[in-house]
């Protein structure tokens, strides 16, 4: 039973107005919490609680940019704990390869092993972690679960050019050595194991120093180590909406417009002023710190509508990132639903 | 080369438990039906504030609210309070469910607007 009031918001424009905006002020910022109580507009005739049918009603994605790197979309209709939770899968749970154990043959550089090892870590390895498993505790190394990198650099003086060769150790001088039937798990060349990147320095040598390593990769999460996370940042933020009074005119209108230094407002041909670039706003609260214009512009964020942006680190896509977080935060609830359900019964 | 050639480190310093080890992943302290305290293992702010959200939407819950108590901890404990006909834990798999179909629609949503 769906009260026509709620799909119209509550009456009382006030109330409509602290239930879905976030307003910027001098002071500070007002109505930063969201009410998720279920009987909290009772009062008012307006239904807070969840509906399943009202939600699909009301949620749109658009997707407002993807390049191979980085997504940029907006999702609207859903409350912060769960856009949240999200983002947080994003950046900490969702699993990717890393190099996670380093054996030291030979390092005659001047980097100590410890922070050559780090530095290996830090390496994104682009390879499809959904083929592997987790490496259990305590059990030994197996091919579904860990990937061999070998890194083998001398550094030369050319006897007749005089030029030194391998200079700098890059991450292009990692080779995959497939192990077992590895080779077969990847039949296309470009889904074979490899740095993301060539062209990353990993140490400096000089003639005659020698590094001879061999790096184990693993599966893990990004709350264990952030070298496991997939992404560079996954962040969103709201919506921004800028509403200025239809007083603000003339020479008002050009000292409001030289206020902004991100340039988002425009004057139309009637000489109202409006937001005209309002994703440009970065809440700098430059155009109300006069008092005379706080009264007229007013600053704010859509509670429900998220700008998510996605940078992948290159091992998954931006997209499948998003994908694969959505897929464990509905096994996250099915391993809890079977715990309870096993201790019920 | 093999693996068999590869030195033998097995011990891990690494905490995270994959998702395929069976642990006992929530306990529950009740001593009433419509109240209980729910102390998840190795849970934390991603679901205990989606759960608290739901939970909080379903009309049949007068009650929820979700805190870590330690941070070197990995626990987190949830309380829920309904109001009548209904258990704690049965809203608490409704609040499971509901994060479930709600994340379904999203996850459908976005791959259409990807086409």
């Amino acid at each position: 039973m769906v009260n026509k009031s709620t799909t119209n918001g509550v009456s009382d424009p006030n109330l409509e107005n602290k239930r879905t905006k976030v307003t910027l002020t001098n002071s500070g910022v007002e109505n930063a919490r969201g009410t998720y109580y279920n009987g909290a507009y009772t009062s008012v005739g307006y239904d807070n609680s969840f509906n399943l049918d009202r939600f699909k009603e009301n949620f749109k994605i658009n997707i407002l940019s993807e390049t191979p790197n980085e997504l940029v979309f907006e999702m609207i209709g859903v409350d912060a704990p769960i856009a949240n939770a999200l983002r947080r899968i994003m950046i900490s749970e969702v699993p990717t390869m890393a190099i996670e154990k380093v054996y030291i043959i030979n390092n005659t550089s001047i980097l100590q092993d410890e922070v050559l090892a780090h530095r290996l870590g830090m390496i994104p390895i682009k390879v499809d972690p959904r083929k592997f498993n987790f490496k259990l505790p305590n059990k030994e190394y197996t091919a579904e679960d860990t990937l061999i990198f070998q890194l083998k650099v001398k550094c030369e003086k050319d006897a007749i050019t005089g030029k030194i060769i391998n200079e700098t150790a890059l991450s292009k001088h990692l080779v995959w050595v497939p192990t077992q039937d590895q080779e077969d798990m990847f039949p296309n060349e470009e889904d074979r194991p490899r740095p993301m990147e060539d062209d990353i320095p990993i140490m400096k040598l000089r003639p005659g120093q020698v590094i001879d390593i061999q790096c184990y990769c693993e599966k893990n999460i990004g709350r264990e180590h952030i070298k496991w996370s997939p992404v560079c940042t996954a962040s969103y933020r709201l919506q921004p909406v800028i509403t200025v009074d239809k007083s603000i005119k003339g020479d008002k209108a050009n000292e409001l417009l030289q206020k902004c230094p991100k340039n988002v407002f425009d004057i139309e041909e009637s000489g109202r002023v409006v937001a005209a670039r309002p994703l440009d706003c970065t809440m700098c609260r430059e155009c109300i710190r006069d008092p005379e214009f706080e009264e007229n512009v007013k600053i704010e964020r859509v509670r429900d509508h998220f700008i998510f942006s996605i940078e992948s680190t290159g091992a998954l896509k931006s997209r499948e990132i998003f994908q694969e977080a959505i897929k464990i935060f509905i096994e996250k609830c099915n391993i809890v639903e079977e715990s309870i359900n096993k201790l019920v019964n | 080369m093999t693996l068999a050639s590869a030195p033998s480190a097995t011990e891990s310093c690494n905490s995270f438990i994959p998702p395929s080890f069976d642990i006992n992943k929530v306990e529950i302290i009740s001593d009433r039906p419509d109240c209980a305290t729910f102390v998840f293992t190795d849970e934390d702010h991603t679901l205990g504030n989606a759960l608290h959200y739901v939970l909080m939407k379903n009309p049949k819950v007068d009650f929820s609210g979700y805190s870590i108590p330690h941070p070197s901890d990995n626990r987190m404990n949830l309380r829920i309070q309904t109001k009548t006909n209904i258990t704690a834990q049965e809203s608490l798999l409704q609040g499971l469910t509901d994060i479930k179909d709600i994340s379904r629609h999203i996850l459908d949503t976005f791959n259409n607007a990807l086409d």
